[in-house]
């Protein structure tokens, strides 16, 4: 394989800066309804994607095809493109630089989903089913497995050789009842402490020691309350309190995204948009006050475990915590080297692509809320009278994340600090900045990080994200579904 | 593009010959993409995805269904995905009626493959000219135009499928898009405007139009009014109409119908919408990068009223789920979902089974044009276009979105001056239901979500400031 590497290394040419990833992929989904394997199938892809620098402008090419003829063809069609647009461009690329890294990191696990066989992992998913199926108003319990084995290698031309290889395992755990509100799904979100159904590892990490059987129950019974809620209520302008898994879409959305350098530079702007807080962060030369002492947020890739759990970024740059947020001031993007030449600063390894087959991009990668000096229960008893919403749901978000709104898989009524009514069809929205002004009470003792799903660029690429946070309050409109 | 038939061949022969095999299909899609994405007045990347591969499906003589893939054609690795289906499809019955498709002659033909489009990707000059020209004219538009940028996708794809059963199809095709956004600046107010277009071949690309339209709409949006929250009367350009059209069709899955977005199930045959709404799939209606004369499991094509007049008539139905439904596959059979971990881009995605989809749906004309719809609204907002608009929650169809480009208050038949973003937050049936008029359709939307629709007036739509 490093036969392979060094020979389209070597096809660099003078001042050409060239980096590759060479990846390796094995996939295995099983989708399940009712004790009823409803989709099953495994893929494997292998390819290369090249990324060629040469006179201030970037090609790329990737493919599947690993024979030296096509790789020789596919570094020139990256390296022509590259060329053509240098020809143009009246702003030549720089990048910030880097150290040269040489490293292998490879995750560890204490129960290999890949040394288990086929057959105990359905007996698994059927038992799990059996788990979540404790009355006669669940109609239908839904299990989806999936896991991830994956191999990369990134070389560049500057010297870095890394190599990375990392599985991702996920259970996906789902019911639908009915009751006296009609027919109601819910879904376990994914990750978090208690419980967790996916990250990076083996089945260690799933519940406790590979058994689901507490969070399966937990399904059920959410459910089963779920099909019995109210319709959410519309009320304008009242304290919310998020749960940690709400929280994890929450800060995915309005702050993780806007602090992506590349939507801050406007990079972003043709589809999914830019950002309000553009030019205020300490990056930018300008730290602004944007929120209450109550929002702090980090980007930390090294968090072992998550989702997206990475040392290196796609263009070998070392991953560190990056504090986007401190105490309300806005303070550091995550970046590209690119985007940190242009802001003078130094990459933090943001840059990532979903597989060989794209070009890298900017993207939040385990973007989480600080913790606070309040106790998850503390908030609700502190609460006169306003909302409970828990699991986040759907997002839409404005193009600038100036404005959101999120629905919840479901919410809670707060009289005098303590739950009341039940109810299904909860989206909360707010305009951002007076949101974050208005937080008020955040915890230090239920922060979690679950995986949130996320979708870029163009051509789209999904991703591993992990995104998270304590129990928090602030202000917010609850809509239910009759008109505000 | 290479031709891989050899390799497809060697695969069924292969599925076929294994002891427990009752049926075997092989699927092989290649791709060949091209994207420019500009930001900033300028192209930020110039990127190109080759990739091919073949998904196999095996059913066995006890009903067990398995499916792997590979982009390895080696001998080996088609012998090893093979072995991946087999042992997949002990887990997974399926009904003793269930059969891969049979041989049908498609009575229509697929004429969407432009030998000039191919060209401009491998010659790649003449089509960065093309849209770093589209750049420059839109910001020559108008000087309150500050930036310009937009997405240009040319993908050439082709797809095989051969079967057991003697189906053997063989289709290619070509699809190119472009979207253009203008920013424009006042002392005060910064606003965008954009439009977009796809086709199928290189010649239908007309930039000028997109960058007009783009800037005109980014300059007539400065310094718009705030609106008090209300009920308006909403005129959605069929940008809008595109992505509105695009969740009603997500609803109809069979698919999603059993999981989170039920709010369409077992309503066959009711009126879940205004008589004026027609929706319809027809890939050869539809320019799209899966586009043919047969649908990804061979089934012929063909022109299915999704809703008719208002009422949910059929949804799309593969194989799998047709049999689910004691029916037949209406051609709706497609592979390019998102996979666990994987990502999706134009083309066939071998990797994928098929699903029952609506890629190419499209909206039928009415007799309205948008100055009739002005005239005929007292209190109401026309917009160019909704951005991330969702179904928030599947049960009950709760719909909300930005108004983000182009939004105008009308008052007493007359725009009388541009507004500043807002939210709608309604119901889509609701919304569906309040069709008043529908005018003439065009090709709309956001890349592969590109469809065929045309603008619409709606009453009673919720919206709300911020």
């Amino acid at each position: 394989m490093e036969d392979l590497l060094q020979y389209v290394l070597d096809m660099a040419k003078g001042n050409e800066y060239l980096d590759i990833r060479l990846e390796y992929f094995q996939n295995v989904m099983i989708k399940s309804i009712n004790e009823e394997i409803t989709k099953a199938f495994t893929y494997q892809k292998k390819g290369l994607g090249v990324r060629v620098l040469s006179n201030g402008a970037w090609g790329f090419a990737s493919t599947r095809d690993l024979s030296k003829d096509h790789l020789r063809k596919t570094v020139e069609i990256a390296r022509k493109m590259a060329q053509v647009e240098s020809s143009r461009t009246k702003t030549p690329i720089q990048l910030a630089e880097i150290p040269v890294s040489e490293d292998r990191v490879e995750v560890s696990c204490q129960i290999d989903f890949r040394e288990i066989p086929l057959e105990e992992k359905i007996r698994d998913i059927l038992r799990w089913h059996k788990e979540i199926q404790i009355s006669d108003n669940i109609v239908r319990t839904i299990v989806d497995y999936a896991t991830i084995s994956a191999r990369k290698f990134f070389w560049s031309s500057e010297g870095t050789k890394i190599e990375f290889i990392r599985p991702i395992v996920n259970v996906n755990l789902g019911a639908v009842a009915k009751g006296t509100s009609g027919v109601r799904a819910y879904y376990q979100p994914w990750g978090g402490t208690t419980p967790v159904v996916g990250g990076t590892g083996g089945h260690e990490i799933l519940g406790k020691n590979g058994d689901l059987t507490e969070t399966c129950y937990n399904t059920g019974e959410k459910v089963l309350k779920l099909a019995n809620a109210k319709p959410a209520p519309n009320l304008r302008n009242i304290p919310i309190v998020f749960d940690p898994s709400y929280m994890a879409l929450l800060v995915h959305e309005i702050v993780g995204h806007p602090s992506e350098a590349d939507r801050v530079l406007g990079w972003e702007a043709a589809w999914a948009g830019s950002t309000w807080w553009k030019g205020m962060s300490k990056d930018e030369g300008n730290p602004t006050k944007i929120g209450s002492k109550y929002v702090t947020v980090y980007n930390d890739p090294t968090i072992p475990k998550n989702f997206a759990y990475m040392l290196y970024d796609d263009e070998g740059t070392p991953c560190r915590r990056t504090t986007l947020i401190n105490e309300g001031v806005l303070t550091e993007r995550m970046h590209s080297r690119e985007t940190a030449f242009i802001m003078g600063v130094e990459p933090n390894g943001a840059m990532r692509a979903n597989t060989y087959e794209y070009h890298p991009i900017i993207r939040q990668i385990n973007v989480y809320w600080g913790t606070g000096d309040w106790k998850a229960e503390e908030i609700i008893q502190d609460t006169k009278n306003g909302v409970y919403l828990l699991g986040a749901n759907i997002p839409s978000i404005d193009d600038q994340r100036f404005n959101w709104a999120i629905s919840s898989q479901e919410g809670f009524l707060i009289e005098n600090g303590e739950l009341s009514d039940h109810f299904y069809s909860c989206t909360a929205t707010a305009t951002t900045p007076a949101f974050l002004q208005s937080i008020d009470a955040l915890a230090g003792d239920d922060q979690q990080l679950f995986w949130s799903g996320c979708g870029k660029g163009d051509p789209l690429q999904g991703g591993t994200v992990s995104n998270g946070g304590p129990t928090m309050r602030g202000i917010a409109t609850l809509k239910g579904p009759g008109s505000l | 593009m290479q031709d891989y038939s050899e390799r497809l061949e060697y695969a069924l022969v292969k599925a076929r010959g294994k002891e427990n095999t009752a049926q075997a299909e092989v699927f092989l899609g290649a791709n060949h993409l091209l994207t420019l994405r500009s930001a900033v007045g300028k192209i930020l990347e110039s990127k190109v995805i080759q990739d091919a591969g073949i998904g196999i499906r095996i059913l066995t003589k006890d009903y067990g269904l398995g499916f792997s893939s590979t982009c390895d054609l080696s001998d080996k690795s088609i012998l090893d995905a093979i072995e991946e289906a087999i042992a997949l499809s002990k887990y997974r019955k399926v009904n003793t009626d269930f059969s891969f498709s049979f041989p049908q002659k498609a009575k229509r033909k697929c004429t969407f493959y432009d030998k000039n489009l191919v060209e401009a990707i491998l010659s790649y000059d003449k089509i960065n000219e093309q849209v770093n020209q589209m750049l420059q004219d839109t910001m020559d538009q108008n000087p309150a135009i500050k930036e310009a940028a937009g997405p240009t996708h040319l993908v050439e794809y082709s797809k095989q499928i051969k079967n057991t059963n003697g189906v053997d199809v063989s289709e290619k095709g070509t699809y190119w898009n472009m979207e253009v956004l203008a920013v424009a600046e006042s002392s005060t107010d910064r606003r965008e405007g954009s439009d977009s277009s796809a086709g199928w071949k290189i010649s239908e690309i007309d930039t000028k139009s997109l960058s007009k339209h783009a800037a005109d709409m980014a300059v007539r949006s400065l310094d718009g009014k705030k609106i008090e929250a209300d009920s308006y009367e909403l005129i959605l350009s069929a940008m809008s109409v595109s992505t509105f059209i695009g969740w009603l069709a997500y609803l109809t899955y069979p698919q999603n119908q059993e999981r989170n977005m039920p709010l369409l199930k077992d309503k066959i045959g009711e009126q879940i919408a205004s008589t004026l709404m027609t929706v319809a799939h027809d890939p050869l209606v539809v320019p799209n990068p899966v586009s043919g004369a047969y649908d990804d499991e061979g089934v012929p094509t063909q022109d299915i009223k999704i809703i008719e007049e208002g009422i949910f008539k059929e949804m799309p139905l593969d194989s799998f789920y047709a049999t689910q439904f004691q029916t037949a596959s209406n051609g709706t059979g497609y592979r390019f979902q998102v996979a666990s971990g994987m990502t999706v881009y134009p083309g066939q995605l071998y990797q994928s089974e098929p699903l029952p989809l609506l890629p190419a749906a499209y909206m039928e004309d009415g007799e309205s044009t948008v100055d009739e719809m002005i005239a005929t609204t007292k209190n109401g907002i026309f917009l160019d276009f909704l951005h991330y608009a969702y179904v928030t929650n599947g049960g009950t169809g709760d719909y909300t979105g930005i108004l983000r480009q182009g939004s105008f208050l009308i008052k007493n038949g007359e725009i009388i001056q541009p507004i500043q973003k807002c939210r709608l937050m309604d119901n889509i049936l609701n919304m569906a239901k309040n069709i008043e008029m529908v005018g003439p359709s065009r090709m709309a939307g956001h890349w592969r979500d590109m469809i065929k629709v045309p603008p619409v007036k709606i009453s009673n739509v919720n919206i709300i400031p911020y």
